[in-house]
């Protein structure tokens, strides 16, 4: 087998001597482990040892540069005709006269924004990120008091005083926001994926992890509206309703949620799950304890569950799992490997 | 030397990154592919984790091993495209999607990180060095030049078994010296 192993790391085999070796590996875990170890041994030792040339390297600085410039663009223009921007007005009956004159304030406005840009800079502000590991979570208080409490997995840039146009903060992840009012002055919340939050004094839930496939905004007072500005079609949110973006489809929902605290009960300890499909409940326990979860039988992914935990342990979580028939389990360091109930 | 660019307009943090990106780009894109059998979107995600670095410059301590940090931070990029991938292969292609599982499973494991170890490249470069010029010069074909074994055959006027023996015994001496790692 060892052989075969080595031949396989070299690519020297066929497809049936690979199905083979990938079979043997999966069988128990000592086979993974002296494939795991055969495996990163060979990425190790094979690892190329030639530096960029000069040229490319060149060619790299320029895409830095390009980059700044990309970013700075993305400040003084946020792109209101292209993809979604989501608008939060506190007063929900003008809402729609607010947000349409509230987006020609500030497009007009930031035509002279790159002066601004020189300004904080010599003025030398300090930027702070704050981020919670899987396994942590934590609160922070904004330059304006606004206060936002992060769940695992986030992180929240901003600036040590706010200036130019918007209290203007960088934000992945999921966080409870309790943003002070300010009509004149809104919060601009950028994300990851390029869209924006704009808030001027409201309470809200946000859920925008990178690797997940919607994103949520779970208003609970005030209200929302959102842009679709190539169908040029404005939805509206009132308090208690919760909007869901598919990432891949780019489709919004708006649900009317019967119970807020599966959304927000995070805040307070509790993790629940409500129907919550496999993928994301694993999702959620990554980032809840702070480890790793492997998934061995792709069957599982299918099953869904409606569970509330407040003080359990990882273990005592996936043995309820157990006991319910849903999935079989072993935990091993920081990793916990699932398989199918039905697989022993 | 490419003569457009003179060298004196660079930053000082642009000329870290320059030295940070010459040292680990082919590395890195290299480490991304072994898990992610996927040469464009590793060079995407090694892009992405300089960018990030990039951007992170003014909170960054440069003291610290910031190889090491771009590694991790690919390794993480790395690990959310393969559950992904492995999520997309379902019911798709079953092989493919258990490659990528057991390369998800070795890239958890905390050996897969150790190419920022400075002490272990040295362990490699000396083990190379004690070792017979004939073999060395075919596994360095093989690893660097990216030459298949008959294309180093014909270049060495051996047979592919022998090329095929140098090589193991290559990387037998190699396994050997770095136990200590692995």
């Amino acid at each position: 087998m060892e052989k075969l192993i080595i031949k396989y790391f070299a690519g020297e085999v066929t497809a049936e001597e690979a199905k083979r070796v990938r079979e043997w590996a999966l069988e128990s875990d000592e086979n993974m482990e002296i494939f795991v170890k055969e495996k990163n041994l060979r990425v190790v030792t094979m690892m190329p040892d030639i530096e960029a040339s000069d040229s490319e390297a060149d060619a790299f600085i320029n895409l830095l540069r390009e980059h700044d410039k990309k970013l700075q663009i993305n400040i003084t223009k946020p792109n209101y005709l292209r993809g979604w921007f989501i608008a939060v007005a506190s007063v929900a009956a003008v809402a729609l006269i607010i947000l349409s004159i509230s987006l020609s304030v500030f497009s007009n406005k930031n035509k002279n924004l790159n002066n601004q840009l020189v300004f904080i800079a010599s003025q030398q502000l300090s930027y702070h990120e704050n981020s919670t590991p899987y396994g942590v979570k934590g609160k922070v208080i904004l330059p304006d008091s606004s206060v936002v409490y992060l769940n695992s997995g986030s992180s929240i840039y901003y600036p040590s005083k706010f200036l130019g146009e918007n209290r203007e903060v960088e934000f992945s992840g999921e966080g409870y926001f309790e943003v002070k009012e300010n009509s004149a002055f809104p919060m601009k919340i950028l994300l990851k994926n390029g869209m924006s939050v704009y808030v001027k004094g409201t309470t809200f839930n946000l859920s925008s992890y990178e690797n997940d496939k919607s994103l949520s905004l779970l208003l609970i007072s005030g209200s929302v509206s959102m842009l679709d500005s190539k169908s040029n079609e404005l939805v509206k949110l009132l308090p208690k309703q919760k909007l869901l973006l598919d990432k891949t489809t780019s489709k919004i929902s708006i649900i009317r949620p019967e119970d807020i605290q599966p959304t927000v009960g995070w805040k307070k300890g509790w993790l629940i799950f409500d129907e919550t499909s496999m993928p994301d409940i694993l999702k959620r326990l990554e980032r809840w304890y702070g480890v790793n979860v492997v998934v061995k039988d792709s069957s599982v992914m299918t099953k869904t569950l409606t569970a509330k935990f407040r003080e359990e342990s990882l273990s005592q979580v996936l043995e309820l799992m157990h006991r319910i028939s849903l999935i079989d389990y072993t935990i091993k360091d920081s990793t916990a490997t699932i398989s199918s109930f039905f697989s022993r | 030397m490419s003569g457009n660019i003179s060298r004196v307009d660079y930053t000082s943090d642009e000329l870290f990154f320059r030295g940070l990106y010459k040292e680990y780009f082919h590395k890195a894109v290299y480490y991304a592919n072994q898990y992610l059998n996927d040469y464009e979107a590793s060079k995407e995600i090694v892009q992405e984790a300089f960018l990030t670095l990039w951007e992170r410059r003014e909170v960054l301590d440069f003291n610290q091993n910031i190889g090491a940090y771009l590694i991790k931070t690919i390794k993480n990029k790395c690990l959310n495209e393969l559950r992904d991938n492995i999520n997309k292969l379902q019911n798709v292609d079953s092989q493919k999607q258990t490659d990528l599982i057991l390369n998800q499973r070795s890239l958890l494991d905390n050996t897969s990180s150790l190419i920022e170890n400075k002490e272990l490249s040295l362990q490699i470069k000396r083990t190379l060095e004690n070792m017979p010029e004939k073999m060395r010069d075919v596994f360095i074909m093989n690893r660097d030049l990216e030459l298949t074994y008959p294309q180093i055959a014909a270049k060495e006027g051996v047979s592919i078994k022998t090329v095929e023996y140098r090589i193991s015994k290559a990387l037998a001496m190699l396994r050997k010296n770095l136990a200590e790692w692995l």
